[in-house]
């Protein structure tokens, strides 16, 4: 039965390829727009449905639940990508359980964020870049989560990585934004290193790069046999090596201590790329890969206790940071770093179906949260300090009832999906294979006590307390490269080309350029008195392309956790795709709590940090501040926490002012002037001085020439008659 | 009739006149003449031992050595009056232009 799963990953890069080629197929950017507003999403739902069709049609029935498919229609899976010698890489889709839910999760979420993305960015003139550049993204991602080899996985971890950098600088004109994009880059780059060394070992450890593969060739199958490609036994120090390898690529892209500095830097980009790149989808990537890779992690004591002593520390410190930002993203960025350390910890504790189930209700109350917090952003005209908020639940009642559903999922409010998904990681954790549980326990609670407290008191910030700013008197903070007066020379530069084409070509041409014009300058009124240009100064609930996602995503936060959750089914489902702790030496511990104990422990914290925030803010009802700005200036907690525990500091001193002395003092004028260019310069001092000592030869008289060749015959003569003598044996 | 082995020994002494002749003389036409006197001692090998083996080989060769040293002397002599009217000398040992 020949495969349909080439469509999931085909479709959205026909969107990117029209997207791409919009300014060529649509002269008019009314048009251009409207096209790609409709194609963008749709070519993401459509893969949604294909996944649908997919894991009905071909997971579900498969023995295993696995299947191997061709990317390209018609060609054999294992067809060869490239073959370098004995390296050979294969052209693969690995369809299972694991895939399919990261599939489902990219193009269900990731369509929803492209429809609210229509109305966000309707306005930006550079809209269908933007999409372009969305729906490269959702391509890389796939490849990611669906390729059947490490090799593949690493094309698409390395495109998202490239489509999050041009999407956070898609405002490349303010320089701050251009700079956080390459702080992205360059910090994933460190971690990609780690990951590539990690594809190295394995290649040399398995002789293969295939997850899975017939008769049990696979990296993954082998390491349930506990062989290497030989046949040999695994050496546990290899498997180590191959385990903090990958975890550092993963710590990259998930954003984990100590490489997740990149991450709050991030919420630069427009707030739907922050929804769609920076919290559902790229930076789960590392725990994906990590599940992915789960039969080697079990088998390596030392790599879980790496990955969850990483998780835990980047759960604590995101959460102590998101206490104390002003900006209504960088909350939700630094909830998204802490949240990212849960699901390593679960990984940790060798729990990977727990870490996954927390990618996926995450996904659900993150995109909430982000485009809840997009659509109060537009609805503030590009307001983004929580200080200059307050008020908007009457203005914007439908917004805040989204948010607060989405807050209370992350809070762990009981029932909720992040409830779920919490609690079983850190009951997982007090049960960790590699002791310590009780402290991980303790540490998870207190994170999960932060969380619900930032959580809401974001919500007391923008909602409930009372306005910081007179309705009907915003001032735009307009996010375009453009400002408006280029705007209008960019239409005015149409306009005229279009009259001189005309001219060129019809004698009848200005009563077609007038037309065209005409039609072009309604299209503009049209839009401008679209209702959020930016330009009333009053606050006004998002369009409806905004809200319906909203909604859509506010159901799952609620559903998901208690449908999937309590009963099983999520571990059922994912079981194929994920190794158990049984596998490895370690054995998983006994929780120091029952479930039904960890249940009504997780809702009192939770309940607690929401009741704190809010004792605290109603308190503070006028200023929205719990503590004055001299009281937090001297502070020296607080000033350590808005300092984020100096990460940023020391990074700039070590890295960018030691660093830079230290390839100015040492790599340019010792290693670059003096070794290799003095290298260099002494080969070629030596041949100058060497020409100046022979060059006596050239006498210029040819007698002196003619004796050199003289001589020269004469030797060759001696030698020839020598060789003829000792040939002869005379 | 004559040994070859004469005509060989005779081509070696014309040669090494020529040798000589080159490394010591500083009159270009007294060079070039020496420069033919080793040409022809070549061509004496080639005539006697022509001759020696019974092959026509080497006569023919002769013949194309005389043309093409005709045309080398033509060129050569041209050279030599080119040099004498830039700078008013044929001393070999004044043209020296190409030296370190």
């Amino acid at each position: 039965m020949p495969s349909y799963a080439w469509l999931i990953v085909w479709l959205p890069l026909l969107g990117f390829v029209h997207n791409a080629a919009a300014g060529f197929l649509y002269k008019n950017l009314a048009t251009r727009k409207k096209a790609v507003s409709y194609v963008a999403p749709g070519v993401v739902l459509l893969g949604f449905a294909a996944t649908l069709f997919v894991l009905m049609t071909e997971v579900l029935p498969a023995p295993d639940h696995r299947a191997i498919v061709p990317l390209i229609p018609g060609l054999s899976p294992e067809t060869p990508w490239l073959s370098v010698g004995g390296f050979k890489a294969n052209f693969g889709l690995l369809l299972d359980p694991l895939s399919m839910l990261m599939a489902m999760v990219v193009t269900g979420i990731g369509g929803l964020i492209h429809i609210y993305a229509t109305g966000y960015m309707a306005e930006d003139r550079e809209q269908p870049r933007f999409f372009t550049y969305f729906n490269l993204f959702i391509f890389m991602m796939l490849l990611l989560v669906l390729g059947s080899n490490f090799l593949m996985l690493f094309v698409g971890w390395e495109g998202v990585g490239t489509c999050s950098y041009l999407l956070i600088s898609f405002w490349y004109t303010d320089t701050n934004n251009a700079k956080a994009g390459n702080k992205a880059f360059i910090v994933n780059r460190i971690g990609d290193v780690g990951f590539a060394l990690g594809m190295m070992a394995i290649w040399s450890t398995f002789g293969t790069l295939s997850f899975f593969a017939d008769k049990g060739a696979g990296v993954m199958q082998m390491a349930a046999r506990h062989v290497d490609v030989l046949g040999q036994p695994l050496v546990p120090a290899m498997v180590t090596v191959i385990c903090v390898c990958l975890f550092v690529g993963a710590m990259g892209k998930s954003a984990q201590i100590p490489l997740w500095v990149w991450l709050p830097d991030a919420m630069a980009g427009p707030t739907p790329v922050s929804a769609l790149i920076h919290a559902a989808t790229m930076v789960t990537a590392g725990v994906v890969m990590l599940t992915r890779c789960s039969w080697l992690f079990v088998q390596s004591p030392h790599a879980l206790q790496l990955v969850g002593w990483v998780g835990i520390a980047t759960a604590f410190v995101g959460a102590t940071i998101g206490l104390v930002q002003n900006d209504i993203k960088r909350v939700l960025a630094f909830s998204t770093v802490s949240q990212l350390g849960y699901m390593f910890l679960a990984c940790g504790v060798g729990q990977f179906t727990f870490g996954m189930f927390h990618v996926l209700t995450h996904a659900c109350f993150k995109a909430l949260l982000f485009l809840g917090s997009g659509a109060v952003i537009h609805s503030m005209m590009g307001e983004q300090d929580m200080r200059k908020m307050g008020g908007l639940k009457k203005l914007i009642p439908r917004t805040c009832a989204l948010m607060f559903i989405g807050t209370y999922a992350i809070a762990g409010f009981p029932l909720l999906s992040g409830f779920f998904s919490k609690d079983e990681i850190l009951s997982s954790a007090s049960a960790s294979p590699w002791g310590n549980g009780v402290l991980l326990y303790a540490v998870g609670l207190i994170t999960a006590f932060m969380t619900a407290f930032y959580m809401n008191r974001l919500m007391h910030k923008t909602f409930y307390t009372d306005a910081r700013f007179v309705d009907g008197e915003l001032h735009a903070h307009t996010h375009s490269n453009f400002t408006a007066e280029e705007e209008q020379a960019l239409d005015a530069g149409v306009h005229s080309a279009d009259h001189a084409a005309h001219r060129d070509t019809d004698d009848h041409a200005l009563v077609a350029a007038h037309s065209d014009t005409d039609h072009t300058n309604d299209a503009h009124t049209a839009m401008d008195d679209h209702g959020h240009g930016h330009s009333g100064g009053s606050v006004h609930e998002s369009p409806p392309s905004m809200m319906f996602p909203l909604y859509v995503l506010a159901a799952l936060s609620v559903v998901v956790g208690f449908v999937l959750g309590p009963t099983k089914i999520f571990e059922k489902f994912l079981e194929p795709s994920v190794a158990n702790l049984s596998l490895g030496p370690l054995a998983k511990g006994e929780p120091i709590v029952t479930e039904q104990m960890g249940w009504i422990i997780s809702s009192i914290v939770a309940i607690a940090g929401l009741g704190f925030a809010y004792l605290v803010y109603t308190r503070a009802k006028a200023t929205g501040e719990a503590l004055s700005e001299p009281v937090k200036a001297k502070n020296p907690i607080i000033r350590f926490l808005v300092a984020k525990w100096g990460f940023d500091i020391v990074y700039n001193y070590v890295f960018i002012t030691l660093g830079g002395k230290f390839a100015d003092k040492v790599l340019w004028k010792y290693v670059d002037v003096r070794l290799i260019d003095g290298s260099v310069n002494a080969l070629a001092g030596l041949v100058g001085a060497m020409s100046n000592a022979f060059k006596r030869v050239q006498t210029g008289y040819v007698r002196n020439y003619a004796l050199g060749i003289f001589l020269g015959v004469v030797v060759l003569l001696i030698g020839l008659l020598a060789q003829w003598t000792v040939l002869n044996g005379r | 009739m004559v040994p070859t082995s004469y005509y060989m020994v005779l081509a070696g002494i014309l040669f090494t006149i020529g040798v000589i002749g080159v490394l010591v003389k500083r009159n270009p036409i007294v060079i070039f003449m020496c420069i033919e006197l080793m040409l022809n001692a070549a061509n004496l090998t080639f005539v006697a031992l022509g001759k020696h083996f019974g092959q026509v080989n080497g006569q023919m060769y002769v013949i194309f050595a005389l043309a093409v040293a005709a045309a080398e002397v033509s060129v050569g002599l041209g050279i030599i009056v080119a040099i004498f009217r830039s700078k008013e000398t044929i001393n070999i040992d004044e043209v020296n232009l190409m030296k370190f």
